[in-house]
């Protein structure tokens, strides 16, 4: 259904700068959510992919962050242009596997771009400190560096910004990456990783994989060389993730469930505006927004 | 408010993921109507092929239901009423989320004491989407350890080494 196949980036994983299979040469139907109907074959292994991955993105990860903060994010930039020129094959292919309305996947892509650029941005910003000692003939300084690799597991509703908050901030600050995506969303991630790669992200910078949650994910906290997982998801897989990392005290981050409170005071403003924007914001993703207005309190003046 | 498929021409509202996601929200309007909430739009599937339910309103949904409690992720409304700031902060603060949080006023006074006492990671005081490159975002409570973006999301993937010369004099 979309105009243009990218090719192999659109079913493949991107591990050490090459498109490749499952190592165990898995696949997975993708579906369309509006449809129900199995619109191709994708990429899906298991641990193993996951340790390859993590062998690139080490490997990988002196050159990076040996780079200047300007020329990291000269590729982000980069990157950004990419995605600007080909944003209408890109929507077409992350509404098909997400569901959500053209519109929303075009403007999830361009919104990319964005935070691409502003990491671009503020990387070249990441000062350190001189610190006046308190004993004499001593020097102080405060130096901010990269981790390391950095993993991200990313749930399926914003299948391009989940992904791109982390590894734009992650890829500035000289780390490299291995990304997971949810299972339902991939290819939005495989093509993230193609325009980093059509970029110059040098082999190795960004990695791709895709397969089964629970080995993937334990692989990625096994492993001591990923110093930081980047968790988007429910509740419930984040407190399993927290009990995993203290096995080699893998640092987490942790975006998880919400349940927002909607408070509508008497002097609101125009009621049947708040009411009708209310009305749009509930249904955008069908819902399925991690900071969604869920509970409307209203007052009792109101209602 | 169009239901429809991605591509269709002014599809406003698309399929839930899956067939599963689609069920508990199912689940959470029919458990929440069984205690006692009220359906007044929606609160079915519109009768075509893909993961689609209607928008929906519910009425009547006190703290304890489970359109209250759980985090619906579908295109659900459920609306209850409150008296006095007191009361509709309690009722906010109640669940182990601590996202995002709405508020709409035009009183100074009201904006600010609302917004610092809810527990969230994101106020929107008359705003819809509390999100941008350059703001931090993240939860509070249960709902996450971290923030994204912002100055404060680049510092995230940083680690700070101090680093110490001593012997430092002039020959």
């Amino acid at each position: 259904m979309p105009e243009r196949d990218f090719g192999a980036p659109q079913r493949s994983m991107l591990i050490g700068g090459e498109w490749v299979q499952a190592k165990d040469g898995g696949t997975w139907d993708l579906v369309d959510p509006g449809s129900e109907e199995v619109v191709e074959q994708v990429a899906y292994g298991g641990a193993d992919d996951v340790f390859t991955a993590i062998d690139a993105a080490q490997a990988a990860f002196p050159g990076w962050a040996g780079l200047t903060a300007y020329q990291r994010g000269a590729v982000l930039e980069e990157a950004a242009d990419w995605i600007g020129a080909h944003v209408g094959d890109l929507a077409l292919i992350t509404t098909e596997e997400s569901g959500k309305p053209l519109g929303d996947s075009k403007g999830e892509w361009l919104s990319a771009a964005t935070y691409l650029r502003w990491f671009a941005g503020e990387g070249v910003r990441a000062y350190g400190r001189i610190v006046p000692p308190s004993t004499p003939k001593r020097r102080i300084l405060v130096i901010p560096q990269p981790s390391g690799v950095v993993g991200t597991i990313t749930a399926w509703n914003f299948p391009v910004y989940n992904i791109v908050r982390t590894w734009a901030a992650a890829l500035a600050a000289g780390n490299t990456v291995v990304g997971r995506p949810a299972e339902y969303t991939p290819r939005s991630a495989f093509l993230l990783g193609h325009a980093l790669m059509e970029a110059g992200a040098p082999a190795g910078v960004i990695n791709v994989v895709n397969g089964d949650p629970a080995a993937q994910g334990q692989a990625m906290l096994d492993d001591p060389r990923l110093r930081k997982l980047a968790f988007t998801g429910s509740s419930r897989v984040g407190k399993l993730l927290m009990d995993g990392a203290s096995k080699t005290l893998t640092r987490l981050a942790l975006e998880l469930g919400g349940n927002a409170p909607v408070i509508v005071f008497p002097d609101a403003g125009e009621m049947s505006r708040v009411a009708r924007l209310a009305a749009r914001f509930k249904v955008r993703n069908a819902g399925q927004v991690c900071i969604a207005p869920q509970r409307f309190l209203v007052h009792d003046d109101v209602v | 408010m169009t239901v429809g498929h991605g591509t269709e021409e002014g599809a406003m509202v698309g399929p839930l993921i899956n067939a599963k996601q689609r069920d508990r929200v199912e689940e959470l309007v029919g458990a929440s109507v069984s205690a006692g909430a009220k359906v007044v739009v929606g609160g079915k599937r519109p009768g075509r092929k893909g993961y689609f339910y209607e928008p929906t309103v519910v009425t009547g949904v006190e703290p304890g239901m489970p359109l209250d409690a759980e985090e619906v992720f579908g295109p659900v409304m459920p609306v209850a009423s409150f008296g006095s700031v007191d009361e509709v902060i309690e009722r906010a603060n109640t669940y182990e989320a601590g996202l995002a949080a709405y508020v709409f006023t035009q009183d100074l006074n009201t904006a600010l004491v609302v917004s610092e006492r809810l527990e969230a990671g994101m106020v929107a005081v008359n705003d819809w989407m509390p999100v941008t490159a350059e703001a931090p975002f993240g939860g509070v409570k249960g709902s996450g350890i971290g923030r994204e973006t912002g100055s404060e999301g680049l510092a995230e993937y940083l680690e700070q080494k101090s680093v110490f010369i001593g012997g430092v004099q002039l020959p």
